[in-house]
């Protein structure tokens, strides 16, 4: 039995008092879609952060190919394979697109040749070809997203963590990122992906976390986590109900 | 970095599409190449020394103008690729002059001491910088700002090494290992290359990895680290680069003007005229600081002498917030701009 | 000089560190904005109690009916024309441009009133009271009770007003305070108008003490900047207590270091406190490291 790509154990994060993240257990096999679903405030962001190192965790472990990458910097999470984009996005504004990805294609430790082809081909792959020679700033939302994910996987992970790059779009945008989500898992990375909307992350996932006030409030498969009565109360019940009309 | 990174089996994006796909203009594959620069500016200084090496007016302008050439290179590595903000930087330009002073008065050469006196000045400087590393924006610049201050009540206290506020002269008597000349040409030729070599460090900066990365850390240091950038690092090297060649400045100023005291060397003048000279020129741009420097120098050095007093500040002051206000991407960057507009029109 | 003295000293002059650091922390707390411009403002204030006093043959103090409604339509203007044009530039770009109002102002000042010291001196602040065998000149005095008049009185006007209650929202955050309706702009130039007067008021309140020159208000500004650090920026409880804390620390040191020393200890105390409590005694963590996006 092989151990799992990123393996989780009681992940904690305390702010002052405040427990955010509490006892947090996660794996993600190679190949899989996680998806991290809960109610605002619940914590994943604050995962996310920790796991790819932009927090150091209070306690638990973080493994990742079989290597303990707890409390590492970022830069070293990364160059290790596993990054993440931001929820809101966060690009190098007085770049270029091209720039912009070639920051994560050397940040993942290729050579600057190297680096030129793989960011060329990240861009076509994720849509942004055109917008090459772009200075950053000038792309609209759903560009600026794209750029975020290709920032990302320019740096070739293994585990790449999505925070919800979906928010914001309209509805007929969403296909295309959902399509694009899949894309990234035939390449043969793994992902965990933060979604709010509840049909994209039913419809990506193998399987789903749900944290509810920085705790594992349930694991599933998606059919078994909807229909989870403690998921339904906590959860899906007050904010998915209300926002969905269901 | 490269010993972590994970095998590329795995994870290799496929190969179908070629390397260059449309939209890759020729810049993105021309290779690095510091010839074309480095050949231009040894010819141009040749032909500047020859010419104007006769006349010790013209002379003295150009050789000021090398200088701040320079120091605002030298800023703009910090300041403008990494966007620390430095408002001290005439600490590192005041303490080299005092340290070379200091050798060249005691039998050293200054051939010798100078690259002595760079490194100790860059080791110390950037061990002195690195607490401030997690300052951000106007809290780095504050930080900064106090440095000089603090040199200069040092420098009045310590007089057994500085003269205390009388300040120090430079040896009078020719000689070439203590850098005193009759002639103009050697200063010009000297300077010169210091100059050329930090306008090529910035040449340099600009095309590789190293400059993307201090803009990227510049622009979002957490993004730029969950993208693989170690953000410290490229802190480091970038206030080590910069106070190296900030320091280089100061060791080659004290032997043309030949003095030093603790008001000049750690004016908030030369703080100031470093940022100024970049913003004006580009900030973060590898020719800015050069176009900032021959604009502004000599124009400079006409209005010192055509109206003495506070005019030529209280004039920095006014062109520093019009800069910002009006043109915050300086000339080049403005230029570019409109280059950019031209092209759309006509297309 | 006793120690009780030094201590006295110290803390009148901290009550005018505290009021030079309430403007920069009114102006940082709402706008986040450092303004190195605001030194010239408290030496404009003092030419201005001189100008009263030589030319009008009034007390320097008055002046202030003259320099309260200028000092508050200048900054009004000064943030309207200037900064507002910046809103979305990086602070640290904003930072420069109060840099470059500071000496293109300084050099005026030089120009206009050349660099000699001037005095402001009247015979009634001149006068010194004896109490319990410690000195305290009245001009002092009197400076120091004007500052945490004004103090206070700004520290009640902020809780207990609308104005007052929005400034203070927005120090929190604008972002949500723009999503109820607030006229963000409106409190930005509030904000400038009532920190530049401050700076002001500070100038004629210490002309009669101080010997006036072009230069002299960008000395005290610094002097402001350690003290708004000390306090933690934004907080004007903190830069009161810090205030106190400065003036007595420059008072002791003064007497008890030699000379030379004297000015870089509280620079010293500066770089220390920024690098190992950047938010200050009182100040909330963070927005030093953020940079406050």
């Amino acid at each position: 039995m092989t151990s799992p790509l990123l393996d989780v154990r009681g992940l904690t994060k305390q702010f002052g008092g405040v427990k955010a993240v509490n006892g947090v257990d996660l794996s993600l096999d190679e190949g899989e879609i996680v998806g991290l679903i809960g109610p605002n405030g619940a914590g994943k962001t604050t995962v996310f952060n920790m796991l790819s190192g932009t927090l150091r965790p209070t306690r638990g472990e973080i493994h990742l190919a079989g290597r303990e990458v707890t409390g590492w910097r970022a830069h070293r999470v990364c160059a290790a394979g596993m990054t993440r984009t931001f929820q809101v996005v966060r690009p190098f504004r007085s770049l270029s697109v091209t720039d912009n990805v070639l920051v994560g294609a050397t940040g993942g430790g290729a050579a600057e040749g190297q680096a030129r082809s793989i960011a060329a081909e990240t861009l076509e792959f994720v849509g942004l070809a055109a917008q090459a020679h772009r200075p950053a700033r000038e792309l609209s939302l759903i560009d600026l997203k794209r750029l975020e994910v290709a920032r990302a996987l320019a740096t070739r992970p293994r585990v790449l963590l999505l925070d919800e790059v979906f928010a914001g779009l309209t509805p007929r945008e969403l296909p295309l990122a959902v399509e694009l989500v899949q894309a990234i898992r035939r390449r043969g990375i793994s992902l965990i992906v933060i979604e709010h909307l509840m049909q994209v992350v039913m419809n990506l996932s193998d399987r789903v976390v749900v944290l509810n006030h920085g705790e594992e409030l349930a694991v599933g498969t998606p059919e078994e986590v909807v229909e989870n009565p403690v998921v339904i109360e906590a959860y899906l019940g007050t904010e998915y109900r209300d926002a969905h009309g269901l | 970095m490269t010993s972590n990174s994970v095998p590329t089996t795995v994870d290799e994006p496929p190969r179908t599409t070629p390397v260059t796909v449309p939209g890759v203009g020729w810049r993105d594959r021309l290779p690095v190449r510091l010839g074309t620069p480095l050949v231009a500016g040894l010819v141009l200084l040749a032909v500047l020394a020859l010419a104007v090496g006769p006349n010790a007016y013209l002379a003295g302008i150009v050789i000021e103008t090398l200088f701040w050439i320079t120091a605002a290179s030298a800023w703009n590595v910090l300041g403008g690729y990494t966007g620390m903000l430095s408002l001290g930087h005439a600490l590192f330009i005041g303490v080299s002059m005092y340290a070379v002073t200091y050798a060249v008065n005691h039998g050293w050469s200054w051939w010798a001491a100078t690259p002595l006196i760079v490194v100790a000045m860059t080791v110390i400087g950037t061990l002195l910088l690195f607490p401030g590393f997690r300052l951000r924006g106007p809290f780095f610049s504050l930080a900064t700002f106090a440095l000089p201050l603090i040199a200069t009540t040092l420098a009045v206290y310590a007089k057994g090494l500085t003269g205390g506020s009388q300040g120090e002269t430079w040896p009078v008597n020719p000689s070439g290992g203590q850098f005193v000349f009759v002639s103009r040409v050697p200063y010009l030729l000297v300077i010169g290359v210091i100059a050329l070599v930090s306008v090529l460090v910035s040449v340099f900066i600009d095309r590789r990895a190293i400059g993307r990365r201090m803009r990227a850390v510049a622009d979002d240091d957490v993004a730029a680290e969950a993208a693989g950038v170690p953000a410290t690092r490229t802190r480091l090297i970038a206030t080590a680069t910069s106070i190296a060649l900030s320091s280089l400045a100061g060791c080659f100023y004290v032997t043309y003007v030949a003095f030093v005291d603790p008001t000049s060397a750690f004016a908030l003048d030369v703080s100031l005229k470093v940022v100024l000279l970049a913003i004006l020129g580009g900030l973060g741009r590898s020719y800015g600081p050069l176009i900032g420097a021959i604009i502004l120098i000599p124009a400079d050095s006409w209005l010192a002498g055509a109206f003495p007093g506070g005019v030529h500040l209280l004039l920095y002051g006014a062109l520093l917030v019009v800069l910002v206000l009006f043109l915050p991407q300086g000339i080049l960057g403005g230029a570019s701009q409109l280059l950019v507009r031209l092209r759309r029109r006509r297309a | 000089m006793t120690l009780l003295q030094l201590v006295v000293s110290g803390v009148l002059l901290g009550g005018l560190y505290a009021l030079i650091a309430m403007g920069l922390t009114l102006i940082f707390g709402v706008m986040r904005l450092i303004n190195f411009a605001q030194g010239e403002f408290i030496t404009l204030g003092m030419y201005a109690a001189y100008w009263f006093y030589i030319s009008l043959g009034g007390n320097p103090y008055l002046s202030m009916v003259l320099v309260v409604p200028a000092a508050l339509l200048g900054g009004w203007i000064l943030e309207r024309t200037l900064f507002r044009r910046m809103g979305s530039a990086p602070p640290a770009m904003q930072m420069l441009v109060t840099f470059g109002l500071s000496l293109a102002l300084q050099n005026a000042m030089l120009l206009a009133f050349g660099g000699d010291y001037r005095s402001a001196s009247s015979s009634f602040a001149k006068r010194s009271l004896h109490l319990g065998g410690i000195d305290v000149g009245v001009g002092q005095l009197v400076a120091f009770a004007a500052s945490m008049a004004i103090g206070v009185g700004l520290i009640i006007a902020l809780r207990h007003t609308r104005t007052g209650r929005a400034l203070r929202a927005v120090q929190e955050n604008r972002y949500a305070i723009q999503l109820v309706g607030v006229n963000v702009e409106r409190l930005f130039a509030i904000a400038f108008a009532i920190g530049i007067c401050l700076a002001a008021v500070a100038g004629v309140l210490i002309a009669p003490n101080y010997f006036i020159s072009p230069t002299v208000g960008g000395g005290l500004v610094f002097t402001g900047f350690v003290v708004v650090v000390l306090g933690g920026l934004g907080s004007l409880g903190g830069a009161i207590v810090g205030g106190m804390i400065i003036g007595i620390v420059e008072s002791l040191s003064g007497f008890y270091l030699p000379g030379g020393l004297k000015d870089s200890f509280s620079l010293a105390v500066f770089i220390v406190v920024l690098l190992l409590r950047p938010a200050g005694l009182f100040g909330r963590r963070g927005a030093e490291e953020v940079g406050f996006k």
